[in-house]
């Protein structure tokens, strides 16, 4: 057995362990109450680490410390956004939610505003949301195992889509909770213990990596940038971007059509992109300064001697403003606009928010979001640390710009070099297990919602509102089978595109549709349903459209817009969540007649505390 | 304490949003604009957030570590004070209005 066996150990334990306490938690579950929300009995401890081990996804785990690398200062926002859009659910959402005793989130779109219609409406949304946010943890999956025991991609994606589904069929929201509750300290512990015995070992701390990095291509005082020792050939699956550090050169395997865009200059400020097309085997030679755009599925040969690519200046990486933010000319808003889709993306996740209904009571339901702010706050100040010394240690990572694997390769790369490389495979298989753990733990909430989504909300309530609690009991476990295949075939489906953006995608969804429905839902009595769907399409639309239009710039298909109109664009959320809560106040007011009759009790059963004895959950089986 | 509410009635309901929404503005409204001084601090006083201490710049311990033990201490204070007012709001209401009530006086509905 060879070293490199020693992370698929680690994986393959953290594999079995949820399997185990799915099957343990099987015996848990019974009524259709258990599967749909845990029978509300859900004790805050438990609760606060499974939300916590539910939010904390790939994106989370693996993606904020690849961001930091590659993007540094500006990328710590992302860390932020997420924990602060926990604040504002514990402020404006948790308490109100919970007393409303639903299965599902667009259960809450339809008592609310008595209407039938807004439950279409909000499962549609939900759906959406769910099944992008999933794509991403499967294509996680499948990437991480293949990095680690070179398997072949689906291998990944079926391991974690059996496991998860077999899970969600057996245990439902009960069976999942014991086992996110397990992953958040999985993951509590891989993200924080390696990186201390590492700081140990390399007798380097968070500061000194931060300093190094900073330093690492900095104009005068900075250290160069290693340089390729012989050639390197990758193949990229999708379209990106090579900028030349120094001069150099690349060749490609085929005829591909690139852009190059040449660094800003006095006379041209803003950068300009040309055409040119890079000939099957002939070396192109790059300056320093200029980024090559290249199509999906080129494979590059870059030359020995060129300096690394991609890699961002240490005062880019150190301070704010950088290529992050400062694409557009208009960092500060950027950086605005960012943390508000951050902040109303999470307060508006339907699969997070559907985790509230299991509390027992409101109080409950606050004191459990307070514990996961703090389990988080623990928690996201470990990301950046890794992503720090990463840039120091595996600059490697950026020539294609897999800077999400900072977590799973740095421990080995580090503790080879220092001549103990089963320590290094021990602590990288931490990190992985922490990782599995995260494409898991995601996914089994997603697919609690999804199938919460077709069974509850499509089958229940729309299709047959007769059936029995029993045949809805049923209908779950069919929605979860169904939901898990279809995440399977969509997993590795996706092998080859690049779905990075989706997390975002769902984000902005989630901000401009059920954020600004809950908060107002919540909140503002004259709300109706005219108003709230008029709020959500609006919302989600301008959102999605603008998501949609500054990607086709990024591939050139649209042309480039003016800075300004760019920046709102790729960030929409500062200015798209205000359209949606506009519209829906707006058009709630203009259409007066249709609040529902008994709103003034609805908004009680909200509001007040449950000692007064109001307390009827909407579902109650 | 003042005079007893009718829990259905419009007063009632009226304080208690009105109270819970002033708390939860107050609390979002702190956190805002303390995220949000951080990138006009970035852009105007550069000197001072790109100072470093320890390593990191004082920008970075900033919204690296330090954002997070404020967000802790100001949901723990969310929390505490939204369920002082939860209990202060249970002793507003007119015990005669509850929903219970009448059942409980009933002897039938009494358990043995």
């Amino acid at each position: 057995m060879g070293l490199e066996m020693i992370p698929s150990i680690f994986v393959a334990g953290i594999v079995v362990a949820t399997v185990c306490l799915g099957l343990y938690a099987t015996r848990l579950s019974r009524t259709t109450s258990d599967f749909y929300v845990a029978s509300r009995g859900v004790s805050p401890l438990w609760n606060s680490s499974a939300i916590s081990g539910e939010f904390l996804s790939a994106a989370s785990f693996m993606g904020i410390a690849g961001l930091v690398m590659k993007f540094g200062y500006d990328a710590l926002w992302y860390a932020v956004g997420y924990a602060a859009g926990f604040v504002f659910l514990l402020l404006f959402i948790a308490g109100p939610l919970r007393r409303f005793g639903a299965y599902t989130i667009p259960d809450f779109a339809e008592g609310r505003l008595d209407s039938k219609g807004m439950r279409t409406v909000a499962v549609v949304f939900a759906l959406a949301i769910s099944f992008f946010y999933l794509m991403p943890q499967m294509k996680g999956a499948g990437i991480t195992l293949a990095q680690l025991v070179g398997s072949p991609y689906w291998v990944g994606v079926v391991t974690v889509g059996v496991v998860i589904t077999a899970n969600v069929i057996l245990g439902g929201m009960k069976g999942v909770t014991l086992v996110q509750a397990f992953h958040y300290w999985v993951k509590q512990f891989a993200i924080t213990v390696p990186i201390f015995v590492l700081f140990a070992v390399t007798g380097a701390g968070y500061g000194a990596n931060v300093g190094d990095a900073g330093r690492l291509g900095a104009k005068d005082t900075g250290t160069p940038i290693a340089r390729l020792a012989q050639d390197v050939t990758t193949k990229y699956p999708a379209a990106g971007e090579l900028r030349f550090t120094s001069d150099g050169r690349v060749e490609a395997a085929r005829t591909i059509a690139a852009r190059l865009i040449a660094p800003p200059t006095a006379d041209a400020p803003r950068p300009i992109a040309k055409a040119i097309s890079l000939e099957a085997h002939r070396t192109f030679e790059g300056k320093q300064g200029e980024t090559l755009i290249f199509p999906d599925g080129a494979e590059l040969t870059l030359k020995a001697g060129m300096a690394l690519p991609n890699v961002p200046s240490g005062e880019d990486w150190i301070h704010p403003f950088g290529p992050l933010t400062g694409t557009y000319e208009h960092p500060v808003l950027y950086t605005y606009s960012l943390v508000i889709a951050l902040i109303c993306g999470t307060a508006g996740l339907p699969h997070i928010l559907v985790r509230f209904y299991t509390n027992p009571t409101a109080r409950e339901a606050k004191k459990t979001t307070f514990m996961v702010i703090g389990f988080l706050s623990v928690f996201y100040i470990f990301p950046a640390m890794w992503g720090a010394m990463g840039r120091d240690f595996i600059p490697s990572l950026y020539i294609d710009g897999a800077t999400d694997l900072v977590t799973i390769r740095l421990p080995e790369q580090v503790l080879t070099a220092l001549g103990d490389p089963v320590l290094g495979r021990v602590l990288g298989g931490i990190t992985s297990a922490g990782a599995f753990a995260a494409f898991m733990t995601a996914f089994s909430g997603l697919l609690v919602s999804v199938a919460g989504g077709f069974a509850h909300d499509i089958y229940g309530r729309i299709l047959r509102p007769a059936a029995s609690p029993e045949s809805r009991l049923f209908a779950f476990k069919v929605a979860a089978a169904a939901g898990g295949a279809i995440a399977m075939g969509l997993g590795v489906l996706v092998e080859d595109f690049d779905i990075g953006m989706l997390v975002g995608w769902a984000l902005a969804i989630g901000a401009s549709t059920f954020f600004p429905l809950l908060l107002l839902g919540a909140w503002f009595r004259g709300l109706t349903k005219t108003g709230a769907v008029a709020g959500m399409i609006g919302g989600g639309v301008a959102a999605v459209g603008s998501v949609v239009f500054s990607m086709l710039v990024d591939k050139g298909i649209a042309a480039a817009p003016a800075p300004l109109v760019g920046t709102l664009t790729s960030q929409p959320a500062i200015w798209t969540v205000p359209l949606a809560l506009t519209l829906m106040v707006g058009v709630s007011l203009a259409t007066k007649s249709m609040v529902p009759r008994d709103a003034r009790l609805k908004m009680l059963k909200l509001h007040a505390p449950e000692e007064l004895g109001l307390k009827a959950d909407y579902i109650e089986d | 304490m003042g005079t007893k509410l009718d829990l259905f009635g419009e007063a009632y309901l009226r304080v208690l949003m009105r109270r819970q929404l002033l708390l939860s503005c107050t609390v979002a409204g702190a956190l805002l604009l303390f995220l949000g001084a951080i990138p006009l601090l970035n852009r105007y006083l550069p000197h001072v957030m790109e100072s470093r201490l320890l390593g990191l710049t004082v920008s970075w311990w900033v919204l690296g570590v330090g954002v997070f033990p404020l967000f802790t201490g100001l949901a723990w204070l969310y929390v505490r004070l939204s369920n002082d007012f939860e209990d202060e709001a249970i002793g507003m209401v007119d015990v005669a209005t509850l929903p219970g009530h009448r059942r409980a006086a009933r002897p039938e509905n009494t358990k043995p």
